[in-house]
């Protein structure tokens, strides 16, 4: 055998354990897509199917943003990119003819370059102040989106956008679109988790930990952040493209301040520490006010009362609890 | 001896005060360099300076016959000139042997694409870091803690954790800003004791900052003594300790009847 083996305690086991890791990550990617292969069928009618859609999207809202509080800045820009993005792939094929499945790519990447051109500038700021600016460029979006009649179509908005199809596949109806959306969730994230282990991820969690002994380790901190901005964004963008092509009518309403916060309400009820608790909250917060519907009146106060709890006995988010069981089990 | 790290007439004012004023010292291949003076002397303030924190207002700097002024501190230090803060500084998240790795991004021979798709070179390129980084671990006296995190680690651990992570990323000078702050005197004397082993194994310049006289006395070559941002003496142990002007500095004039 090679010399590493003998250094460090420990070290066969853990080439062991990442084989082992692998196939069960292969097994879970492999279970999670026969699942989805059956859900638009199960649900009962098309309004659950509908909301399974939204989950999926948020989900990959959820993940991008992950990316962005990955490099410690939160950003509250994240639905005025996902209105870039879905305005960019809704005139594209409006006014262009342009299948949507290339507006899709072309909106992401138009979205990732005004992310990365703005975030060279803002990401100077951190902390509040660069949770302010954003909330001014949502602000802005919002505006622009408004006022600029000629093209965005004003409050009005844009209507009959085309639905997305792939050689002569139609992904315009629901269940059909659940498995368009499911696969753009998958790929995002596992893109997201391959680039944690990365070393654009290795050099992401630095800044978020020590931004002073980042730039001391030779990590330009300055560049990274902008990267992970500029990736958080792009993906933002077309998951807001995938909106326009999906509900087939977008408006400024569609992406507000308010949506912004609900992202960022998911990474923290999710679990902001790994990516995957952007999923998780995503999954528990998209359908959970419709399943409030019942207790008409009292649904938003609910909805409030779940969060505080949620919050109170886990601050670290819902991916928290087997380390919080754990704990409860220990102290007996 | 070549000259590594070369500081011709540094100036730093903060509106209108006179952080450093015309500061004039250099540091060659294999030395050790004390910088001491009186608390708000400067010497901070001349780290941050030379790392690239802090522009300075006037001056030149040049680290291996290039000058340095307004380059960004991750630049600065992948050409060689790294440095350790006054307070601990660590990644508190990660595990020790993860903030070497961290200490060594620069250097590293893993690739973007490589470590993304999880590739063998990728993996082998690693391996081969964490290997380097253990004994990094073990030249500075805490590889038994490897798997610990850094942020649970006891005080003294923490602050070799810091040398450790600026050994990773191979310099030709090391700046530390108070390696023994906070040490005990049997610490502060194995703190002592690294840095010269440092100093003979990796042909490494060391540039300290540092309070404790036993310490710096002990182990530089030369020292220079800083008072309100003036460089008042330079020379060897011997003669900064006899030097008038640092006992005044120290200890104040003497009131002769």
């Amino acid at each position: 055998m090679n010399s590493s083996d003998s250094t460090a305690a420990g070290r066969p086991h853990e080439r062991e354990g990442t084989m082992n890791r692998f196939v069960l990550r292969l097994g879970l990617v492999a279970a999670a897509c026969v699942i989805a292969a059956f859900v638009p069928g199960l649900l009962p009618n098309l309004f659950y199917v509908h909301i399974a859609n939204l989950t999926l999207i948020s989900g990959i809202f959820a993940l991008s943003l992950w990316i962005i509080y990955s490099v410690g800045q939160l950003s509250l820009s994240h639905a005025a990119f996902a209105g870039i993005g879905a305005y960019a792939s809704a005139l594209l094929t409006l006014r262009l003819g342009i299948p949507p499945i290339f507006s899709l790519v072309i909106a992401g990447l138009l979205t990732a370059t005004v992310a990365a051109l703005l975030g060279s500038v803002i990401l100077r700021l951190r902390g509040v102040y660069f949770v302010l600016v954003t909330f001014l460029v949502g602000q802005m979006f919002t505006l622009v989106a408004l006022n600029w009649q000629d093209v965005t179509n004003g409050a009005n908005g844009l209507i009959s956008i085309s639905p997305i199809t792939v050689l002569g596949l139609n992904f315009g109806p629901r269940p059909m679109f659940f498995y368009f959306a499911f696969g753009m969730f998958m790929a995002t994230l596992l893109f997201t988790w391959a680039l944690t282990r990365s070393t654009f991820g290795r050099a992401f969690n630095s800044i978020e930990q020590n931004i002073d002994l980042a730039e001391i380790c030779g990590i330009d901190t300055a560049r990274y952040q902008v990267v992970a901005f500029t990736i958080g964004s792009g993906i933002a963008g077309v998951g807001g493209a995938l909106i326009a092509h999906y509900i087939r009518y977008i408006s400024p309403d569609t992406f507000t301040f308010h949506n912004s916060v609900a992202y960022i309400t998911m990474l923290v009820v999710g679990g902001r520490s790994l990516f995957w608790g952007a999923v998780v909250g995503a999954a528990f917060l998209t359908p959970l006010p419709e399943f409030l519907r019942d207790f008409e009146g009292l649904q938003r106060i609910i909805y409030g009362a779940i969060m505080i709890l949620v919050l109170r006995i886990l601050p670290g988010g819902l991916i928290s609890i087997p380390d919080k069981l754990a704990r409860l089990g220990g102290r007996k | 001896m070549t000259v590594l790290l070369a500081l011709e007439g540094v100036t730093k004012r903060f509106g209108g005060l006179m952080a450093l004023k015309d500061i004039n010292f250099t540091i060659s291949e294999g030395e050790i360099i004390g910088l001491i003076g009186p608390n708000g002397a400067g010497k901070t303030t001349c780290f941050n300076v030379i790392s690239g924190t802090l522009p300075p207002s006037d001056g030149k700097i040049s680290f291996c016959g290039k000058t340095i002024v307004g380059l960004r501190s991750n630049r600065i230090i992948r050409m060689g000139l790294s440095r350790t803060y006054q307070a601990t500084s660590v990644f508190p998240k990660s595990t020790v042997l993860e903030n070497v790795v961290r200490g060594a991004f620069s250097r590293s021979e893993d690739t973007f694409l490589g470590s993304m798709l999880g590739t063998r070179a990728s993996k082998a390129a690693q391996a081969r870091e964490r290997d380097r980084c253990m004994a990094i671990l073990e030249q500075v006296g805490i590889q038994h803690v490897y798997n610990d995190l850094a942020g649970e680690l006891p005080y003294g651990y923490q602050r070799r954790l810091g040398v450790a992570i600026a050994l990773a990323g191979s310099p030709k000078v090391i700046m530390m800003d108070e390696p023994a702050a906070g040490l005990n005197p049997e610490e502060s004397k194995a703190m002592g004791q690294l840095i010269r082993e440092i100093h003979s194994s990796g042909n490494v310049s060391v540039l300290i900052v540092e309070h404790d006289m036993k310490l710096v006395m002990g182990i530089c070559h030369r020292i220079i003594v800083l008072d309100h941002g003036e460089q008042i003496a330079a020379g060897t142990p011997e003669e900064v300790r006899n030097n008038p002007h640092v006992i005044e500095a120290y200890l104040g004039t003497e009131v002769v009847g």
